[in-house]
């Protein structure tokens, strides 16, 4: 193979040479630690012994030539593989085993709480632009500057009382606090143009609630899909047996339950739509834990019925209701509301035709249901009048795509129209 | 003066070494002089980076004071004790490892080619402040004295150094305490470019032990027999806790101070003169007037450890540097790691 | 319990150690018949004899180099330079042995010594009795420095230096031998290296000192609480490797800094510790870092009214923490 003879480093402090002789000539037979050629520094002439048995092939550079060190400046023909020099190597081969250090470096500090990422995090935003104006306006240090930052304060409203009108750092934290204190009392000052307004302190399970939402919007790419299903048969079913049924089994059904054995057929074929989607896994479930959103006094929970495909109709239906009556009374238990993994929420009994519900996170969907309405329809070219529930369908859009979301329901709301071809089996 | 009549008058059998000594000393001579010229030439074909200090010349210096040390015994050496080095039984993957700066080197690439040593082996990594570990070296015999061990120290330095004042302070100290030390001079005419007629106003260094209250010899440095029959005896004497000894060893290095030095401050005739007195040609001569050696034996013995210089020399040209990380190493105890920086 | 001295918290560790540890020995200029001229050796070379407590000549190269070497081999050396004001010559062992030795050796040797260092001016000792240069030290990775203000301290960080694997520059402040005092425990114990101490909680402003002017920050604490500002002081005990963690989160709760060091400002270990909050910190501060030091001149002159000029005291403290507090 082709050895190439480069000028080696002849001290620390020197960067070139010339090419006083070769002292082998093109064509040479040279022997291991022969010299090859003789090099001048301006603090030695050395001669360059040869690494390798072999030929001397071409001389790449005429004598009297300066040479930077590591230059090439022959090529040998050689026996066998090439020495590597590494007296020029600054960086370590690749591939070598980086072996890991413990890092010096403290973990992010606890005051991400309540920091503009936090604020952020939460859907809290500011008018960052005012927040800037007043850090440049105002005279102020890099503590003053981090908590305006942090705590979205223009600092053109603080009142500085250091130096010269300087904004220290008691100033700003006497602000924040007057700030949370004004539904106690009268504030210092107000904002410009503001409006009067209830501060309501968002605590408790509020906040819970509030904490969940903004981790589930703000993890998932949320989109919601509308489709519109014909109640007309599932209207006239129920309309001849919920009396029956509710003498019979004391419980008063309502549609809900036919949604969600709808939901079970559906996800035969888009299996992903019940799944949970955590640490980069996608855990796609082989039974139906169905998540009931129920409204209560200012607030919201989520009992889940558990195992919805060994249930019938009914059983969900009274479940349904022993749920709904505890969460009512404030008694559901932790087990009653986790595990689920599909949501259902009911924005119709409200009245509202059309939402886009917030995933249950880590769930990979959740069914917004709204109210029948009696609409103009198209049906085999007549315009007719039909009950039609519009429904709307969240997906997380990082692992349920469009296409796969927008089938799913109207699958779904194809078993729900043909109540019939499924409907003896499973009631 | 008993250093010039020794060097006329050497002879093995006034010395009354046993053949295995001889044979010893002669192995460790030929070992070091054809590594030390293979270091040479590796270092002209960039295959190691920085420079390369040779000790070609002067070897019987440091081999004969160093054969026959035990491994506690402790050396002080300088830049120029690759004979030590090969002597004391360090194996020479880990010093052309120290050359070559790589991941097996023991100091995993941190120092500087040259600075061989070894805990194991007992030979402090020196560092490049002349004189430097000949104060160390002092301070282990003071430690042997009070540990009450007949382990004795041995440190090594031209007599360049003996310029420094840490010098002084080290003699002056081994002297009062009488302590199991023996000094070898090696006085190679030339500190760098500077000849010695420059550092001091005496001919002979080992005068300087006068000042201190110990003997101060000077030898013929390039008769390895001799030298290791002066040191030998010297060590002994330090063990016994008689004291410590200054040996001076007049010596000459062939090239440069280092391989980038033209050394063109020294006069053709007077490195030719020295040539002729090659410490490896010399102690053959006496093998041979002997029949210790022979012609084939000689070459036998060359090409062995020419493959083992050569197989040591792939060994370590496989093994990478040490990764970047590797600088954190070794400031402190594990108590205090070094902080990362960021940039 | 035993009212102790500064200095006598330095003997009876050294005593112990030697007791407990026969690797321990100490060396040095006038330490043993003469018991040292400060006394810290005092009857030590009677108790433990003379291979173990050695009256060196007048060398500082070797008393320093020679210990390492004695660290080299399995020994625990306790060198003493007299005064910091002579530890020039043995900056060469220190420096290019002592603080290198593990790092160019792979950690093959390893140097476990601790070199006791007689510092500090307000003694009217004048330019070459006075002086205190840590900030050599504080600049030489692989040295630790460490500078007690207490006789605890001065008791329990040179154990821990003794006991320690790496070489140490203990700062004796000779201000402090014999003018604090505090009852100690009898039984043996030790303080950690690289823990700063905060030995006053406060929430306005923090102080950052070491040595002799953690008591001068004492004092300056007195008058400026009067003026109801609330001080946070923190001893720094050990120089290198410095106690970042202790220093920031009090700087991060107080925004306001000021940092007190005897010797002269430029280079000094305030400066880094200074730029370190500056560089790290930034955004918790409220006013600029402040130092108070001595000055750059060569040293601390002789004359009374100009060692009095040159020092920090409590006055220019105070002053220093009250432009930072008003800032």
């Amino acid at each position: 193979m082709d050895y190439k003879v480069v000028v080696p480093p002849l001290g620390e402090s020197v960067v070139e040479g010339t090419i006083v002789k070769w002292l082998k000539k093109e064509g040479e037979q040279v022997k291991i630690d022969d010299p090859l050629v003789e090099i001048m520094t301006d603090k030695i002439n050395v001669e360059i012994p040869s690494p390798h048995n072999g030929v001397m092939k071409k001389h790449l550079v005429p004598i009297d030539t300066v040479v930077q060190i590591g230059a090439e400046i022959a090529i040998m023909e050689i026996e066998g593989v090439a020495s590597a020099s590494k007296a020029f190597q600054i960086l370590p081969e690749s591939g070598v085993e980086q072996i890991p250090q413990e890092q010096d470096v403290k973990a992010p500090p606890e005051e991400f709480i309540g920091t503009v990422a936090h604020h952020e995090q939460m859907g809290i935003h500011a008018d960052r632009d005012a927040i800037e104006a007043g850090i440049k306006a105002a005279k102020s240090s890099p503590v003053v500057r981090r908590l305006a930052r942090e705590h979205f304060i223009d600092l053109r409203l603080v009142r500085g009382t250091g130096h010269n009108g300087r904004v220290s750092k008691e100033d700003v934290v006497k602000y924040i606090n007057s700030r949370h204190q004004v539904d106690k009392k009268k504030p210092d000052f107000v904002w410009p143009d503001a409006e009067p307004e209830d501060i309501v302190p968002i605590t408790g399970i509020r906040k819970v609630i509030a904490d969940h939402m903004v981790k589930s919007a703000f993890t998932i790419p949320h989109v919601t899909t509308f489709d519109e299903c014909d109640m007309s048969k599932l209207i006239v079913w129920r309309k001849e047996y919920v009396d029956k049924i509710e003498k019979m089994h004391g419980v008063r059904i309502t549609f809900l339950p036919f949604m969600v054995k709808a939901i079970i057929f559906a996800a035969k074929d888009f299996p992903w739509i019940n799944s949970i989607y955590e640490k980069d896994n996608l855990h796609v479930k082989k039974y139906f834990n169905i998540g009931m959103a129920v409204a209560r006094n200012n607030s919201l929970i989520v009992p889940v019925i558990k195992h919805c495909e060994q249930k019938s109709i009914l059983q969900i239906a009274k479940e349904m209701r022993e749920l709904a009556d505890k969460a009512n009374a404030d008694k559901l238990s932790m087990a009653e509301i986790t595990g689920g993994t599909f949501s259902i929420t009911n924005a119709g009994v409200m009245g509202a035709l059309g939402s886009t519900p917030i995933i249950a996170h880590p769930q990979v969907a959740i069914l917004g249901v709204h109210k029948i309405v009696e609409k103009p329809v198209v049906r085999d070219g007549q315009i007719v009048i039909r009950p039609i529930l519009n429904f709307g369908l969240s997906f997380d859009h990082r692992v349920v795509d469009g296409g796969y979301a927008v089938q799913f329901l109207r699958k779904m709301i194809e078993f729900m129209e043909d109540p019939d071809s499924w409907l003896l089996g499973v009631v | 003066m008993a250093g010039n009549q020794a060097n006329n008058k050497s002879s093995l059998k006034q010395i009354g070494l046993s053949e295995e000594t001889i044979m010893g000393l002669y192995g460790n001579l030929l070992k070091t002089r054809l590594l030390d010229e293979k270091l040479r030439k590796l270092f002209r074909q960039g295959r190691f980076a920085g420079t390369y200090f040779s000790a070609v010349g002067q070897e019987a210096t440091t081999v004969g004071p160093t054969y026959g040390l035990r491994d506690e015994d402790i050396i002080g050496p300088s830049h120029r004790e690759i004979g030590a080095a090969v002597t004391k039984g360090i194996p020479l993957v880990e010093i052309i490892a120290q050359v070559f700066a790589r991941r097996n080197s023991p100091d995993k690439g941190k120092s500087h080619p040259c600075h061989y040593g070894s805990r194991k082996k007992g030979i402090i990594h020196p560092s490049s402040t002349l004189a430097g570990q000949t104060v160390l070296a002092t301070g282990c015999a003071m430690a042997f004295k009070i540990q009450k061990k007949d382990n004795v120290a041995l440190a090594f330095f031209g007599e360049g150094a003996t310029s420094r004042g840490g010098w002084h302070e080290a003699l002056n100290f081994a002297g009062i305490h009488k302590l199991p030390i023996v000094y070898i001079c090696q006085n190679n005419l030339w500190a760098e470019s500077v000849p010695a007629t420059l550092q001091a106003a005496i001919e002979h260094f080992a005068d300087r032990a006068k000042a201190y209250g110990f003997p101060g010899v000077t030898i013929d440095g390039n008769d390895i027999f001799l030298v290791h029959k002066i040191a030998a005896d010297a060590i002994a004497k330090a063990r016994k806790g008689e004291g410590p000894t200054l040996i001076e060893c007049m010596t000459y290095r062939w090239y440069g101070h280092s391989e980038i030095d033209p050394a063109n401050y020294r006069r053709q005739d007077e490195v030719e003169e020295w040539r002729k007195k090659d410490p490896v040609s010399r102690a053959e001569k006496s093998l041979f007037d002997f029949g210790l050696l022979t012609n084939e034996k000689r070459e036998a013995l060359v090409e062995q450890i020419d493959q083992e210089i050569e197989a040591a020399v792939q060994e370590v040209e496989a093994v990478p540097y040490s990764e970047p990380e590797e600088a954190y190493r070794d400031v402190y105890s594990d108590n205090f790691p070094v902080r990362r920086v960021e940039y | 319990m035993k009212t102790t001295t500064y200095i006598e918290a330095i003997t009876s560790a050294m005593a112990e150690e030697m007791a407990r540890d026969e690797s321990v020995f100490l060396i040095g200029e006038d330490i043993g018949l003469y018991g040292g001229v400060f006394k810290a050796t005092k009857g030590l070379q009677d108790k433990f004899g003379k291979d173990r407590v050695i009256d060196s000549p007048i060398s500082e190269v070797y008393i320093v180099g020679g210990s390492i070497g004695a660290a080299l081999v399995g020994m625990r050396p306790v060198p003493e330079i007299q005064f910091a004001d002579f530890i020039t010559p043995s900056m060469d062992q220190i420096i290019q042995q002592a603080a290198k030795i593990r790092y160019r050796t792979g950690g093959q040797w390893t140097c476990p010594m601790t070199i006791r260092v007689c510092c500090g001016g307000e003694v009217g000792g004048g330019l070459y009795h006075s002086q205190i240069n840590e900030q050599w030290f504080f600049s030489q990775p692989g040295l630790i420095v460490l500078m007690p203000a207490t006789p605890y301290d001065a008791k329990g960080l040179l154990k821990s230096a003794i006991r320690g694997d790496d070489p140490v520059i203990f700062f004796e402040h000779k201000r402090l031998y014999r003018s604090i005092k505090e009852d100690l425990p009898d039984e043996d114990f030790t303080v950690p290296i690289g823990k700063a101490a905060i030995r006053k909680e406060g929430k306005d402003i923090t102080i950052v000192s070491y040595g002799l002017m953690y008591h001068k920050s004492l004092e300056a604490i007195e008058s400026l609480e009067k003026d109801g500002i609330s001080v946070e002081l923190i001893d720094m005990r050990t120089l290198l490797p410095w106690d970042r963690e202790t220093i920031f989160e009090s700087v991060k709760k107080t925004s306001r800094v000021v940092l007190v060091q005897e010797n002269s400002k430029t280079g000094g270990v305030m400066a880094e510790v200074g730029a370190a909050i500056s560089e790290e910190i930034f955004d918790y501060l409220d006013a600029p870092v402040t130092r108070v030091c001595g000055l750059d001149v060569p040293m601390l002159p002789f004359a009374p009214p100009l060692e009095h000029f040159f020092l920090p005291n409590a006055e220019k403290i105070v002053k220093a923490v009250k432009k930072v507090i008003d800032y």
